[in-house]
């Protein structure tokens, strides 16, 4: 009985009831909110009586476009079809009226006139094929299809952008192949009543036969579908500040970035494409620098710096041994790529194209930027191979990657420290505090890397770097080749000189006899072999020990003495005062050694600036000449180590013409002194 | 009812996944272009520095004492002391360019954004206590103690330090030589670690840089040089720790490997003025000297070597004149 009174009809028509009125809330519901009110297009549709662009951007390389218009023929109605090409200076505006087509090359082509006696029947292809050349279409052409409805024409215009036909090549580079704009005129015979139908390709449309005349239906198409939608690649996040990373060697990955592509619908960011597509992902233009930086590892590969890994795009499929293409599996209305990075220096671009299901190809631009195609990596305007943020940091942004420009300190007046600006921006591995670390260098000021072997030897180094301003990198062994040059993983287009590292060693006195023990030469620092500081044998000789490196490491970068002309006062020396004093000190011990008395001379090297590190602070003795006859007086005690190079060459303080009784060593020697104007760590001279 | 409820849910939530659906996808996109702020932190610490034997890769037979030299200093107070002077420098460099037109004024801007000039870096005070020092190997299992005992003979005595622009730090660990015959030979890669806690101080922990120390047997094909290492290291390890009669044995030992051994001959210089033999140690020092010259004849004058040999003949009571003329 309960059953049967659930079966009943009244409760069973609620039921109904209910289920249409949510089955029609559904329907309703879909409906709103997968056709969008703006979705809504009328493009396509009206009257002849005015003219309209119908078309948007096309490419026609790898697109397509149709459509249909509804036109009234009379009797005496003309059609005429024709293909208005031009070719702008700017190319941009594409919508121009031929009145306004002054700044253009224009050119026009009749195809062919239709008129309804000679519609060769219910439908007809009229076809023109364009060769960029042939019509020496830089920027564009616009297709016309015009109506000449009793003398009066009308038009019913369409734009074809070319993918930027210049010459015979595209703005990209890539050649243009040959491309078609065909128009495909139909008559319907019998048409009733508004129908809308598409087959994907050609939107076909019919009107209602107007009272005083015929109705006709006028369809084309352009080989392939509209592109109603556009694809856009969205600016990665920190994109502004990014740089590439590179890891431990040159397998390892450094640091990525993440790209995110959309396709939308076209002109309306945010709103959803009208159709998905697979996305195909083409690193371009990749660096191959070899290794991962200017000096490491050794014997650096030239492997691609940019790649797509499928460690991290595990939703791709990865075109290709090298990491360079790749796609996605399946449609979509988004997707993303991760890009790896093997290099510090690495550059590339990124090509992302939607691929929809016809074959049609869009070419995504830049969410920023729709008439840029690609992405560079870094970010890099100048295409330089150097990122923006980098070159703006240091007001370089006009500098090309070659450069070596830098001009602190100014030494000697040779701009550059040997290392040009994109091998600045690409960087070293130097020695951090317990591993190797990266860095780029200041490409204002002269950098001087040096492997240093000597214990607590950083004091020194420091001090020369801040009597200097010369960026000092302490490096490992094995970040420098065995010339000790620093950039031997040099790229030919941005190398500027072989620039060589100094190696300053600590040393046992050996008299076995290493002449080139200490400095074979001055610098610059291809000159210097090794700086050798012999302080083994100086226990307890403190803090002594930096000024003796920051004086040698002086000698590196191209100074030398004050002067010359200090000298020993050896046993048996015929010097009359090494005898005089010999013959004085015999007095006291007869016995007594006496080769180490150091005379200073005039302008020898303890003239000139007293507070100079070129400058020797201490002698026995300094030599005068009195009355034709040479006076010997005790130079006293040293003086204080200098922190600082002179810019002087007349002597100062002990060295001063009014030093009293006299001065010591008196100025520096013709030509000598002036350090700080003669520093020079490039070794391009010298 | 029951099958009423049951239509009526199901109604429900296919519209509700309908709802959600539709609004998940027509989610936009997000889009975020402001890099990350930057977080700068300041801070401040001593760097430590370590070499053994005077090297930082040094290689010793068993039975050749290890000197562990380690140095303590304020870098960053170095650094600073030098930022404002180096800065005042850039500027009128800077000035004199974009006078005569060799860069833009605005170039020079940007350069001097670049020098940081000088900061406050405060000074450090340490205690240098042996037990604040400890000394590990890398190895393949991780880190771990050195497998040798160390003595700290510098300073002789817990002492405080205090460190600045000027003001260093220095410590001495030494193993003797009869500790090293037990090493087992192969390469030790070394490191000490500098630990303060105490209250009032700087307070913290710091590391050096490692140093590589190879244990082998001789090789018969070593050259003077080599083979006098081995007696200069055990003289300079004698002489650290005050065992005079030692050292002068161990240099003696190095000029009977190389008679003509500068070091040897300073060495010897040492051990002779600490046991008191000041005009032998005088001489010891002058052959140093001599032989120095005749190796090294373009090189700097060796300065510490000088004042050794004045130091000697101030103890001996000579004293060179104070002006020297040219006649009898």
């Amino acid at each position: 009985m309960r059953k049967h009174a659930f079966c009943s009809e009244k409760r069973f028509l609620i039921l109904r009831i209910v289920l249409a009125l949510t089955a029609s809330l559904l329907l309703g519901l879909s409906f709103i909110l997968s056709k969008p009110s703006d979705q809504k297009d009328d493009r396509w549709q009206g009257t002849l009586n005015y003219q309209r662009t119908v078309g948007r951007q096309l490419d026609l390389s790898n697109s397509s476009y149709s459509g249909t218009s509804r036109i009234n023929i009379s009797d005496s109605a003309t059609l005429n079809c024709q293909l208005v090409y031009y070719r702008s200076s700017d190319g941009i505006d594409y919508y121009a009226l031929d009145s306004l087509m002054a700044p253009y090359t224009v050119g026009r082509k009749e195809i062919q006139t239709l008129t309804p006696k000679n519609l060769p029947g219910p439908s007809t292809t009229i076809t023109y094929t364009a060769n960029c050349t042939d019509l020496l279409i830089k920027d564009g052409v616009r297709v016309y299809l015009s109506i000449d409805r009793k003398n009066k024409v009308y038009y019913l215009s369409c734009d074809i952008i070319s993918p930027w036909c210049d010459g015979i090549q595209a703005r990209d580079g890539n050649p243009i192949s040959r491309w078609t704009a065909q128009i495909n005129g139909s008559l319907d015979a019998s048409p009733s009543g508004y129908q809308g139908r598409t087959d994907g390709r050609t939107v076909v449309g019919s009107l209602t036969r107007p009272e005083n005349g015929g109705s006709a239906l006028w369809s084309w198409s352009f080989s392939g579908v509209a592109i109603d939608m556009e694809a856009v690649i969205e600016m990665p996040k920190s994109y502004e500040s990014w740089r590439p990373e590179a890891g431990r060697d040159e397998t390892t990955r450094g640091n990525d970035l993440d790209v995110k592509v959309r396709v939308q619908k076209k002109g309306e960011p945010g709103k959803p494409s009208p159709r998905k597509a697979k996305f195909k992902f083409e690193l371009v233009d990749v660096s191959k620098e070899k290794g991962t930086c200017l000096n490491w590892p050794a014997k650096g590969k030239d492997s691609y710096d940019l790649k797509i890994e499928p460690k991290l795009n595990g939703h791709l499929k990865i075109n290709g041994p090298n990491g360079l293409v790749a796609e996605s599996n399946k449609d979509l209305e988004r997707s993303s790529v991760r890009i790896s990075c093997f290099d510090w220096g690495a550059y590339g671009k990124l090509k992302v194209t939607a691929l929809l299901d016809d074959g049609t190809e869009i070419p995504a631009q830049l969410e920023k930027d729709s008439l840029k195609k690609e992405l560079t990596l870094p970010q890099d305007e100048n295409e330089n191979q150097i990122a923006d943020w980098w070159e703006k940091k240091y007001g370089m942004s006009d500098e090309p990657p070659d450069s070596d420009d830098d001009f602190y300190p100014v030494g000697d007046f040779h701009r550059g420290d040997g290392l040009s600006l994109y091998e600045e921006y690409r960087g070293f591995m130097v020695k951090g505090q317990g591993k190797a670390v990266h860095i780029s260098t200041n490409p204002d000021k002269k950098d001087l890397f040096i492997l240093n072997e000597v214990p607590d030897g950083k004091a020194g180094i420091d001090l020369f770097h801040n009597a200097t301003g010369i960026e000092t990198h302490e490096i490992q062994k094995d970040q420098m080749d065995a010339s000790r040059v620093i950039n031997f993983n040099l790229n030919p287009q941005t190398f500027v000189v072989f620039q060589h590292a100094l190696r300053m060693k600590a040393t046992r006195c050996s008299s076995q006899g290493r002449q080139w023990g200490g400095l074979s030469s001055l610098g610059p620092p291809k000159n210097v072999d090794m700086v050798e500081i012999r302080a083994k044998y100086e226990l307890y000789y403190g803090d002594g020990k930096k000024y003796t490196i920051a004086h040698e490491l002086g000698h590196a970068v191209c100074l030398d003495h004050h002067g010359d002309g200090n000298y020993f006062c050896a046993t048996g020396d015929k010097n009359p005062g090494c005898y005089y004093l010999r013959k004085q000190l015999a007095k006291q011990d007869p016995g007594i050694k006496m080769n180490d008395i150091y005379i200073a001379v005039q302008q020898g090297e303890n003239s000139g600036v007293e507070d100079c590190l070129m400058r020797y602070v201490w002698a026995h003795y300094f030599a005068r000449t009195e009355n034709g006859t040479t006076v010997y007086y005790s130079y006293g005690d040293p003086e204080k180590f200098s922190s600082s190079f002179c810019t002087e060459s007349l002597g100062t303080g002990v060295n001063a013409r009014n030093h009293k009784p006299f001065p010591k060593a008196g100025d520096a020697q013709a030509g000598r002194g002036i350090c700080f104007n003669k520093l020079c760590v490039n070794d391009n001279y010298h | 009812m029951k099958g009423k409820l049951i239509y009526l849910a199901f109604a429900v939530l296919l519209v509700g996944l309908v709802i959600v659906g539709i609004l998940w996808k027509r989610k936009p996109p997000p889009v975020s272009m402001k890099p990350e702020a930057e977080k700068a932190e300041l801070s401040f610490w001593p760097e430590i520095s370590l070499s053994v034997n005077n090297s930082f890769e040094t290689a010793i037979s068993p039975g050749s004492p290890l000197l562990f030299n380690i140095v303590l200093r304020n870098g960053q107070a170095i650094q600073a002391a030098g930022a404002g002077q180096a800065r005042e420098r850039l500027t009128s460099q800077l000035d004199e360019l974009a006078q005569k037109g060799e860069i833009t004024r605005e170039r020079a801007d940007i350069a001097l954004l670049q020098e940081p000039g000088p900061a406050v870096v405060p000074s450090f005070t340490i205690s240098l206590n042996p037990e604040n020092f400890s000394f590990e190997q890398n190895s393949p299992r991780g880190r771990s103690n050195v497998p040798w005992k160390l003595k700290m003979v510098e300073p002789a005595k817990s002492t405080t330090a205090t460190l600045d622009d000027r003001q260093f730090a220095h410590a001495i660990f030494v193993v003797p030589p009869e500790e090293t015959l037990a090493i087992a030979k192969g390469a030790f890669e070394v490191f000490v670690s500098f630990e303060n806690r105490t209250a009032g101080q700087w307070q913290g922990k710091i590391v050096s840089d490692t140093v590589v120390i190879s244990v082998g047997e001789e090789s018969s094909a070593q050259s003077v040089d080599e083979r006098q290492e081995k007696y200069l290291i055990l003289s300079e390890y004698y002489l650290a720790i005050k065992n005079y009669d030692q050292a002068l044995r161990a240099a003696q030992k190095a000029l009977s490997v190389d008679p003509n051994s500068i070091e040897g001959f300073i060495h010897l210089g040492y051990a002779k003025e600490n046991k008191g033999d000041f005009r032998a140690a005088l001489e010891s020092f002058d052959k140093a000297f001599v032989e120095y010259r005749r190796s090294y004849p373009k090189s700097d004058p060796p300065w510490a070597l000088m004042k050794n040999i004045s130091r000697m003949r101030e103890k001996l009571g000579i004293k060179l004149p104070d002006v020297i003329e040219e006649k009898d």
